[in-house]
């Protein structure tokens, strides 16, 4: 992991609030393209790294990727860490809409709930995070109750299925 | 009877002769036989007496072989004997240890024997808990919930 957060923070760092957006869509460009079989080519060390290079270029023309983008692909090809890029994408898009002030939160609750309690709940993680939102709500009936928040790495379960979890482990071990 | 009395003086000549000649060496003869005789017979007591010294020597040398077999068996009798107590003591310890383990063994599993109980009983009453508020909690009485959780957050 912190192979994938050093290339996710160098560029993170390259790249400034102005160009984060362009970024963060030449990455999901770049991940609706990276199949297995480029995943493949561009990790095989039968094929030299200027023919990589080459691809990336045509690649890179061809979807109007940015320079700096292109160059962290580049990077990652180099030193072969191109197969961690599924992995550096979640890490990499927090990151870029972070630099634009933005947060992504995944909210789940049990049912369809009142306009007003969902603001509430943004509201609060808005507060918390001091960032814009980007709400993604999902019903999960599973969860009994209550919500549950997650802000990247951060998780706040406020359901009662994890108060049930909660009071179970507290029994068993008292 | 001239010639017989002639022949007999004759005779008695020739003994006094050979008495006169020979009684001297036959004397030392015997003499000296008879020391040597002496001397063969001290020699065969002295024998006889050293012969009798080793007969006794070797007795005692039996007898102290005895003596020393006895002591080596009582001695290793006496070390059986220990070695025997010092087994049965270790073997009192082994079993001593082993029946610890054992009784720490069933205390373990019966530990656990509870806590999976324990656990059965909690999570079939959590489930039952689970499935009653799934059927009666009301989305007032949810977002009721979400709210006040979200006061505490």
């Amino acid at each position: 992991m912190s192979v994938i957060n050093t290339y996710v923070k160098a560029l993170a760092s390259a790249v400034d609030a102005s160009e984060a957006q362009k970024i963060l869509e030449d990455l999901e460009k770049f991940k609706t393209i990276f199949s297995r079989e480029l995943k493949k080519y561009l990790s095989s060390p039968i094929i030299s790294l200027e023919d990589k290079f080459n691809l990336l270029e045509e690649i890179a023309q061809k979807l109007s990727l940015h320079k700096k983008f292109l160059n962290f692909l580049k990077l990652l090809v180099k030193y072969g860490k191109i197969s961690f890029f599924e992995k550096m994408y979640r890490e990499l898009r927090d990151i870029l809409l972070l630099k634009q002030g933005k947060v992504e939160v995944d909210i789940t609750v049990a049912r369809e709930i009142k306009e007003e309690t969902l603001n509430e709940i943004k509201e609060k993680v808005r507060k918390l995070t001091g960032k814009e939102l980007i709400p993604y709500i999902k019903i999960d009936p599973e969860i009994v109750g209550g919500v549950y928040i997650k802000i990247r790495n951060t998780i706040c379960d406020a359901t009662i299925k994890g108060y049930l979890n909660d009071l179970q482990k507290r029994i068993l071990e008292g | 009877m001239t010639l017989f009395l002639f022949k007999v003086v004759n005779f008695v000549l020739l003994v006094l002769i050979l008495y006169k000649l020979l009684k001297n060496p036959l004397k030392n003869y015997l003499e000296k036989e008879k020391e040597k005789i002496f001397k063969t017979k001290e020699e065969l007591e002295l024998e006889k007496s050293r012969l009798e010294q080793a007969v006794r020597e070797l007795d005692m040398k039996i007898e102290n072989a005895q003596k020393e077999a006895e002591r080596i068996i009582k001695v290793a009798e006496k070390q059986a004997e220990k070695k025997k107590e010092q087994i049965l003591k270790e073997a009192e310890k082994i079993i001593e240890r082993y029946k610890e383990a054992l009784e720490r063994e069933v205390e373990n599993e019966i530990y656990l024997l509870k806590y999976k109980l324990k656990n059965i009983a909690v999570n079939e009453a959590l489930k039952e808990a689970e499935k009653v508020l799934k059927e009666r909690l009301t989305p007032e009485e949810d977002e009721k919930f979400i709210k006040r959780s979200l006061s505490k957050i």
